[in-house]
C-alpha cells in the first residue's frame, strides 16, 4: 500500500467512528441549544413584560425557598437513617437498608396526590380527628399540605434517597481504623459523628443533595398540585397560559442558571479533596450493636422515615384505588401508550448512551462533548427542554402532526434520560482492566470484533441497569410530556395528573400506583446491587 | 515458526502537547535476548513500550522490525498488524473470556480444532489444564499472570514485550512464576523487553540491560558491565548503592588515590576526581595499607555489612566472611578496581 494511503486509512476510521458521536451530540443538543437561543433572543415580548412585573420575583422567591427546606428536610432524614443503618446493628437493620431506598420508585407528583388527600380536610387523618374530638373542621388547626412547607415536606420524601445513598457508601467507605484513631484520642459517640464522620462524609452528602434539589426545581408535578408557583410552573404557565414560548425561555435561563449554580457548589463543596482514597489498609467498621431503648428508638427512627417516604403514602393510594375500583376509568390505553413511548425512547437513549460510552472508552474526541450535552440535559428541567424542541420545530419545515409530536418528545426525552444511561454503563467498563483494549489490539483483533466479543459483553450488566432505568425514568416524566403530546393522547403520568388537578384523586391512583410499580424494578435492582459485595469495593 | 529480526527503536521521540515523555531513545531488541528497561517511575520507559508496540506514536524517529517499518513519519502500522504479544501490569485478561478463551483471542485465523489444540498445549504448558474454563476473576494472581504470558505467546509473535509483568505479584509467588515464564520465553528466540522499575530482577534476568532516565536511555550493555562502569551517578544508583568518594591523581602510578584505595584511570581533566564504588568492591587483607576501624558489623544476608570508618571518611561495605568481626583492632582492606568507577 502507498505510504499516503497507509496515513489516510486511520483517518478516514477515525471519521467512521465519528459519524455516530456527532450524530449523537446533535440530537442531544438540539433542545438546549434551541431553548437557550429562544430565550436569549426572542424572550423579551409583551409577555415578558407582564410577567417580570408580576410573578417573576415571587417565582424565583418560591424556587428558592422551596430548595431550601427540601435540602433542610432532606439533610435531617436521609444523613442520620445513613449513619444508623452503616454504623450500629438493631432490629430490622438490614430489612431498612434497601426499604429505605424505595421512595425513589414514586414520582414527587403522586406523593404529592396522595399526601393531599391523606391530609386534606377530607382525608382520613382530619376525618377521624373530627370525629373523635366532635369539633369541625374550622375549630382546629391542621398542616396544610398546599402549601411551600408541604410541597417540600412531599420533595424531601420522594428524594432523600439520593442523600441517603451517597452518605451510606461515603460513611461505609472510612476505615474502622480513622474512627478507633478517634475514639482512643478521647471523642465520645457524638464527637465521632460530628467531627470524624460527618466532615470525611461532607463530599458524597453534597453530591447527592446536589442532585435532590436540581430534581427539586425541576419538578412540575407536585409544585403545581399543591399550589407553589416556583420557575418550573411557570415556565409552563408562560407557555400553556400566555401561548408564548420565548417568554418560557427566558424564565428557564434563570432556572438553568440555578442548576448550574447547584452543581457549581457541589464541585466547591467537594473542593481539592475529591473522594476519600482507601487505602490497602482499608478496614471495615464493624457495626455496633444497639441495646434497649436505643435499639428501639433506632427502629423507630427507620421506620418513620420509610413511612413518610413510601409506606404511607402508597398505602393510601393503594387503598384509595381499591375503593374506587367501580368508578375507574380503564387505563388500558394510556398503559399502551407509556409503555411504548417509553420503550422507543429508552432504546434510543440506550443506543446513544451506548455510543457515548463506547466513545469515551474508546478516547473518541468527540466524546467528551457528546457526553458534556448529555449531562447537561440531565441537569435541565423536562418543561425547558421541551420549550427548546419546540422552538427548534417551528423552525423547521415540518408537517405539525401527531407522529411529529410524538417524535419530538422522544428527541427530549432522550435529551433528558441520556445520561442516566451512560453512567451504569461507564461503571461496568471501568471495572475490567484498563489496558484489556490495548491487548485486543496487539493481539490482532479489529475494531469491529472487540467490539463485539468484548465492549459489548463487558457492557452488558450496567447496560441491562442502563436500559431499565432509562425505561423507568420516561415512564415517570410528566412536564414535557404534558407539553408535547398529541391532543387527546395520554400517557399514565399525564393521565394521573389530569385526574389529580380535576380534584379525581380516587381516579389518579390507579395511574399513579402502576408508575410506582413499575419504578420499582430498577430499585429493587440497584437494593440488590448495594447488598452485593464486590471484591475490594466496600459496601 | 516466523523467522526472527530484531525490533528496532531508532532515535525514537514521542510527545503529549509540550512534554517529551521519550526523547530520541535507540534501542534494539536482539532475537533470543531478554532487553530489560529499567528506570523510576515516569522515565518513559512504558511509553517506549507503547511506541514498540504501535499503541502510541511517535513524533519523531523510526521503528523497525529487521528491515520493515513499522513506524516513521509517513508509516504508522496499526498494533493489530504488527503481530507483538504484549503483556501488562494488570495483565488485562478478558473478564468476560474463560482461561481458554483469552488463550485462542489472537488464533481467529486458524480453524477451531486447531486452536482448542494450541490453547490445551499452552494451558500444559503453563501447569493451568485445569483451569481451562476458568474466569479471570476465579483465578488467582499468578494464575492471570500465566494466562496472560500464554495468550500472549500463543499466535507466535515477533516478539514480546512485558510491562511490569511481576509487579503486581505476591513476592513469595513471583521468584518461581518469573523464572517458569522467562525460561520459557528465551526458549522462543524472539526479542523480547522487560519494563521493570526493580533493579535486581533487571539484572538477574537481562542479557541487555538499558537504563532509562527523564525520556533518554543514558547507557544500555550487559548488566555487568553497567553495574561495574556506569556512565553517571545517576545511573550508578539506578543499579544499587555506591560509596562516593573524592581522589588525587597520582600521575607516576596511573591511579587515583582515595582513602579507601588506589583505582587505575586515565588522567582526569583536574586534580581531583570523584569516584564511586560498590559496597562488595572489598576484600580482607591484613597485609593491604589501607587500614580501617571497624564502628559495627551486621549480617546482611550471605554478607557482612560492615561500617567503617578511615581517615575521617565513613562507609558502608559488604565484604564476604564466614567468622566474626573483631571490631577493636583496624580490618585490612583491598579494593578491587573493576568495581570502582569516576564519576
Amino acid at each position: 500500500m502507498p505510504a499516503f494511503a497507509q496515513s489516510l486509512k486511520p483517518k478516514l476510521r477515525n471519521a467512521g467512528a465519528n459519524l455516530p458521536l456527532g450524530l449523537t451530540t446533535l440530537i442531544l443538543g438540539a433542545p438546549i441549544i434551541g431553548c437557550l437561543l429562544i430565550g436569549l433572543l426572542a424572550g423579551g415580548g409583551e409577555t415578558w413584560t407582564h410577567i417580570s412585573g408580576t410573578f417573576l420575583w415571587s417565582s424565583i422567591g418560591a424556587t428558592l425557598a422551596l430548595i431550601a427546606l427540601t435540602g433542610i428536610f432532606i439533610s435531617l432524614t436521609a444523613i442520620p437513617a445513613a449513619w444508623l443503618i452503616t454504623m450500629y446493628r438493631f432490629p430490622g437493620r438490614s430489612i431498612f437498608g434497601w426499604l429505605l431506598i424505595l421512595p425513589l420508585a414514586a414520582p414527587g407528583y403522586v406523593l404529592a396526590f396522595s399526601y393531599s388527600d391523606l391530609l386534606g380536610v377530607a382525608g382520613p387523618i382530619q376525618s377521624f380527628i373530627r370525629e373523635a374530638s366532635g369539633l369541625s373542621a374550622r375549630d382546629y388547626w391542621f398542616p396544610n399540605v398546599r402549601s411551600l412547607t408541604g410541597c417540600a415536606f412531599v420533595m424531601a420524601a420522594a428524594l432523600y434517597p439520593y442523600v441517603y445513598l451517597t452518605a451510606r457508601a461515603a460513611f461505609s467507605m472510612q476505615s474502622a481504623s480513622t474512627l478507633e484513631a478517634a475514639t482512643l484520642l478521647g471523642a465520645n459517640r457524638r464527637a465521632r459523628f460530628w467531627r470524624v464522620a460527618l466532615p470525611a462524609a461532607r463530599p458524597a452528602i453534597a453530591a447527592g443533595l446536589a442532585l435532590a434539589l436540581m430534581e427539586t426545581a425541576a419538578d412540575y408535578g407536585a409544585a403545581d398540585f399543591l399550589g407553589v408557583r416556583t420557575l418550573t410552573v411557570s415556565v409552563y404557565r408562560a407557555w400553556a397560559s400566555f401561548g408564548d414560548a420565548a417568554a418560557g425561555a427566558r424564565l428557564a435561563l434563570i432556572l438553568v442558571a440555578l442548576t448550574l449554580f447547584l452543581q457549581w457548589l457541589e464541585r466547591w463543596q467537594r473542593g481539592a479533596a475529591g473522594f476519600q482514597a482507601s487505602t490497602t489498609r482499608w478496614r471495615a467498621a464493624p457495626p455496633n450493636k444497639l441495646n434497649g431503648l436505643s435499639a428501639l428508638w433506632a427502629s423507630l427512627i427507620c421506620a418513620l422515615i420509610f413511612s413518610w417516604g413510601f409506606g404511607l403514602p402508597v398505602t393510601h393510594l393503594v387503598s384509595l384505588a381499591i375503593d374506587a375500583r367501580a368508578e375507574t376509568p380503564p387505563i388500558g390505553e394510556a398503559l399502551w401508550n407509556s409503555v411504548r413511548l417509553a420503550s422507543i425512547a429508552a432504546a434510543l437513549a440506550f443506543a446513544i448512551a451506548l455510543i457515548i460510552a463506547l466513545g469515551a472508552h474508546h478516547r473518541q474526541k468527540l466524546s467528551r462533548l457528546a457526553s458534556l450535552i448529555a449531562t447537561s440535559g440531565y441537569a435541565m428541567p423536562g418543561a425547558v427542554l421541551a420549550l427548546g424542541a419546540l422552538y427548534m420545530i417551528a423552525r423547521l419545515p415540518l408537517a405539525q402532526s401527531s407522529s411529529a409530536a410524538l417524535t419530538l418528545l422522544i428527541i427530549v426525552y432522550i435529551a433528558r434520560f441520556a445520561a442516566a444511561g451512560i453512567q451504569p454503563m461507564q461503571a461496568a467498563l471501568q471495572a475490567a482492566p484498563r489496558s484489556y483494549t490495548a491487548a485486543a489490539r496487539s493481539l490482532g483483533a479489529s475494531p469491529a470484533r472487540r467490539i463485539l466479543r468484548l465492549d459489548l459483553p463487558i457492557i452488558a450488566p450496567g447496560a441491562a441497569a442502563a436500559a431499565l432505568i432509562l425505561f423507568v425514568e420516561t415512564l415517570k416524566e410528566l412536564p414535557a410530556t404534558l407539553m408535547l403530546r398529541p391532543f387527546n393522547w395520554d400517557t399514565l403520568a399525564v393521565r394521573a395528573y389530569v385526574y389529580a388537578s380535576d380534584e379525581r384523586l380516587p381516579a389518579a391512583a390507579l395511574p399513579s400506583l402502576t408508575i410506582t410499580l413499575a419504578g420499582l424494578l430498577p430499585v429493587i435492582l440497584l437494593s440488590r446491587q448495594l447488598s452485593r459485595p464486590r471484591k475490594g469495593q466496600p459496601i | 515458526m516466523t523467522p526472527r529480526h530484531p525490533l528496532i527503536a531508532e532515535n525514537i521521540s514521542c510527545q503529549y502537547g509540550q512534554t517529551t515523555i521519550v526523547d530520541a531513545a535507540s534501542l534494539t531488541l536482539t532475537p533470543g535476548q531478554i532487553t530489560a528497561l529499567l528506570g523510576p517511575s515516569g522515565a518513559g520507559k512504558s511509553t517506549l513500550l507503547r511506541l514498540f508496540s504501535g499503541l502510541e506514536t511517535p513524533s519523531a524517529g523510526r521503528i523497525l522490525h529487521g528491515d520493515t517499518i513499522l513506524s516513521d513519519g509517513a508509516i504508522n502500522i496499526p498494533p493489530e498488524r504488527r503481530r507483538i504479544g504484549i503483556v501488562f501490569q494488570d495483565f488485562a485478561l478478558f473478564p468476560n473470556l474463560t482461561a481458554t478463551e483469552n488463550i485462542t483471542f489472537g488464533l481467529s485465523h486458524l480453524p477451531k480444532p486447531e486452536q482448542a489444540s494450541l490453547a490445551a498445549d499452552w494451558l500444559a504448558r503453563i501447569s493451568l489444564s485445569a483451569r481451562a474454563d476458568a474466569y479471570p476473576h476465579q483465578m488467582s494472581g499468578g494464575e492471570q499472570q500465566r494466562v496472560a504470558i500464554a495468550r500472549a505467546l500463543a499466535p507466535d509473535p515477533v516478539a514480546l514485550l512485558m510491562d511490569e509483568p511481576f509487579s503486581g505479584l505476591d513476592p513469595a509467588l513471583r521468584d518461581d512464576v518469573r523464572q517458569t515464564a522467562l525460561d520459557a520465553i528465551a526458549s522462543l528466540g524472539i526479542p523480547t523487553l522487560l519494563v521493570t522499575h526493580d533493579a535486581a530482577e533487571a539484572m538477574l534476568f537481562a542479557d541487555h540491560l538499558a537504563i532509562m532516565r527523564e525520556g533518554k536511555i543514558t547507557q544500555q550493555g550487559t548488566p555487568d558491565k553497567l553495574y561495574a562502569q556506569p556512565v553517571d551517578e545517576p545511573t550508578a544508583l539506578a543499579l544499587g548503592p555506591i560509596i562516593k568518594l573524592t581522589g588525587k591523581w597520582d600521575a607516576t602510578t596511573k591511579t587515583i588515590r582515595t582513602t579507601l584505595g588506589d583505582v587505575p584511570a586515565p588522567a582526569p581533566k583536574s586534580d581531583t576526581a570523584n569516584i564511586g564504588i560498590r559496597p562488595e568492591a572489598f576484600t580482607l587483607d591484613p597485609t593491604s595499607p589501607v587500614q580501617a576501624r571497624v564502628l559495627s558489623a551486621r549480617r546482611n544476608g550471605a554478607m557482612i555489612q560492615l561500617a567503617i570508618e578511615r581517615d575521617n571518611t565513613q562507609a558502608t561495605i559488604l565484604i564476604s566472611a564466614n567468622h566474626d568481626i573483631d571490631l577493636s583492632n583496624p580490618l585490612g582492606l583491598r579494593l578491587n578496581p573493576a568495581l570502582a568507577f569516576i564519576l
